[in-house]
């Protein structure tokens, strides 16, 4: 299980990379071998605002439907549009190429409700 | 994402090790630990179109059924007409009820003169038990389901592959054809079907020799695939599950199943109460989306505005690359029309289309 050192984590399994007010938001390398190949992908449109631990978007693998929850609250400012049509890159690279939104943080001290790399790693072990 | 709950009172078929040992990810299903998938259902589905597959089915519930004029002795209890199938031939039925309900569907292997084994959905396993043995006292009826394993070979390459492993002549197997014969040195039940679409066979033999058979079928080649692929299989080959396409509250006209009813043959249980039922109302229907969203269970389908119907099994379909789905619908609904699938509150068009999905050689 890959989980890298340097972002933040849900306890929905999602992830979070902070630069400056805006988070890049993405689900975990667990969650997408857990969901198995992702051959369907449903996120809102720029604009939209998300609330910390509602679902904004839908991940489907051949057999399931899975929620993804907004681990922060925000407005969407960008969409990684490239992965609906190709969502399996989400299980290539669940941490880079396959990451699903950017957001404006409206509250940064939501981020201390997440847990970091090493209380993730416990938390799926 | 939502991790399966697995409780200490699931049973385990032969082949659990063996499936744990391939890297299948286990899940419970029908009271059993079943592999849902191994490497992945987008790869499993292709190996069983393209080349070979094999899936663990011990866990579906399987019977011994003797006594004499035993073809006529179950006529009186299911829908088809088992009396005319002869020794070493396979046969569909449905199981009713004295309304017009459907209890299960259920498959007969003629192995003797005498003797049907019958094998019967897991989840049902019980209930059609206790309906045959209540209503045939004269038959003896003997439960497999602890000691016998059945594995399904699917696939093109299935013959060929099995060929390596038996002296049998397998191209002297004709579809639905079942016969004794040594997979691997193992003595079984071998039948020529499946529930695939695909070419294939089926083998039921002795559970402590699972594990050799097993083995030796994925040394020759054949992909271990879970109950996830196979439900995909199912699906787009248009065949139809207890629980979603078949339910007791259903006839089999509404199911489409109304060609394993043999209303012309002696009274057997819920003949009567179909007898007026012929036209139904509703009935399923294949339906295949157009854009990329995916059908699931339980979501309405709507036409003119309004809620007519519900998708009673959905999918993505890796072979035929899109959504595919059927559902109960209005009667009035044909092939060639089209409806929209409430999909998380939004609508998505869809086409009803002549089944099945996908064609792989086998009409089953």
């Amino acid at each position: 299980m890959n989980v890298p050192g340097e972002l933040k984590y849900a306890q929905s399994d999602e992830w979070v990379r902070l630069e400056g007010d805006i988070a890049t938001i993405g689900v975990t390398d667990y969650a997408q071998h857990e969901l198995g190949e992702v051959v369907y992908l449903e996120l809102p449109e720029s604009g939209t605002n998300v609330t910390q631990g509602a679902a904004f978007g839908v991940v489907e693998s051949v057999k399931a439907v899975s929620d993804i929850n907004a681990p922060v609250s925000g407005e969407i400012v960008e969409i990684n549009a490239p992965l609906t049509d190709e969502p399996a890159i989400i299980n290539e690279s669940p941490y880079e190429n396959g990451w699903l939104i950017k957001v404006r943080l409206s509250d940064p001290s939501q981020l201390d409700a997440l847990m970091d790399a090493d209380a993730y790693t416990r938390y799926r072990a | 994402m939502t991790e399966p709950l697995i409780t200490e009172s699931l049973q385990r078929t032969a082949l659990f090790d063996e499936h744990v040992a391939a890297g299948g990810r286990m899940v419970p299903f029908a009271g059993w630990e079943m592999p849902v998938q191994y490497a992945g259902v987008i790869d499993e589905v292709r190996a069983v179109r393209e080349a070979c597959g094999v899936f663990d089915v011990s866990h579906m519930g399987q019977l011994d059924v003797s006594g004499s004029d035993v073809s006529h002795a179950l006529n009186r209890v299911i829908s088809a007409d088992w009396s005319e199938v002869a020794v070493g031939r396979v046969a569909y039925s449905l199981l009713l009820n004295e309304h017009d309900g459907i209890i299960d569907d259920i498959m007969g292997y003629r192995v003797n003169a005498d003797e049907w084994f019958i094998v019967v959905n897991a989840s049902r396993a019980e209930v059609d038990e206790a309906h045959f043995k209540a209503h045939l006292p004269e038959l003896t009826f003997q439960n497999r389901y602890a000691d016998q394993a059945m594995i399904a070979v699917q696939g093109p390459h299935s013959a060929q592959i099995l060929q390596t492993l038996t002296q049998t002549d397998l191209s002297q197997v004709a579809w639905r054809d079942c016969l004794i014969i040594q997979i691997g040195g193992v003595t079984g039940l071998l039948a020529r079907g499946g529930y695939t679409g695909s070419d294939g066979f089926e083998f039921m033999f002795k559970g402590t020799d699972a594990p050799a058979v097993w083995r030796a079928l994925l040394a020759a080649g054949a992909v271990p695939c879970g109950l996830g692929a196979r439900d995909v299989l199912r699906l787009e080959a248009a065949l139809p599950l207890y629980g979603h396409e078949l339910r007791e509250n259903w006839t089999p006209y509404e199911s489409g199943c109304g060609w394993a009813v043999k209303m012309s043959k002696a009274d057997f249980i819920g003949r009567a109460a179909l007898a007026e039922k012929h036209t139904p109302n509703s009935r399923i229907r294949a339906l295949r989306m157009e854009g990329k969203a995916i059908p699931r269970e339980g979501y309405p389908v709507i036409w003119g505005g309004v809620p007519v119907g519900e998708i009673t099994s959905g999918t993505m379909s890796p072979t035929a690359g899109g959504g595919i789905a059927l559902a109960m619908l209005p009667a009035v609904l044909n092939v060639g029309d089209s409806v929209e699938v409430e999909i998380r509150n939004n609508l998505h068009t869809a086409k009803i289309v002549k089944p099945p999905f996908v064609a792989n050689g086998r009409k089953s």
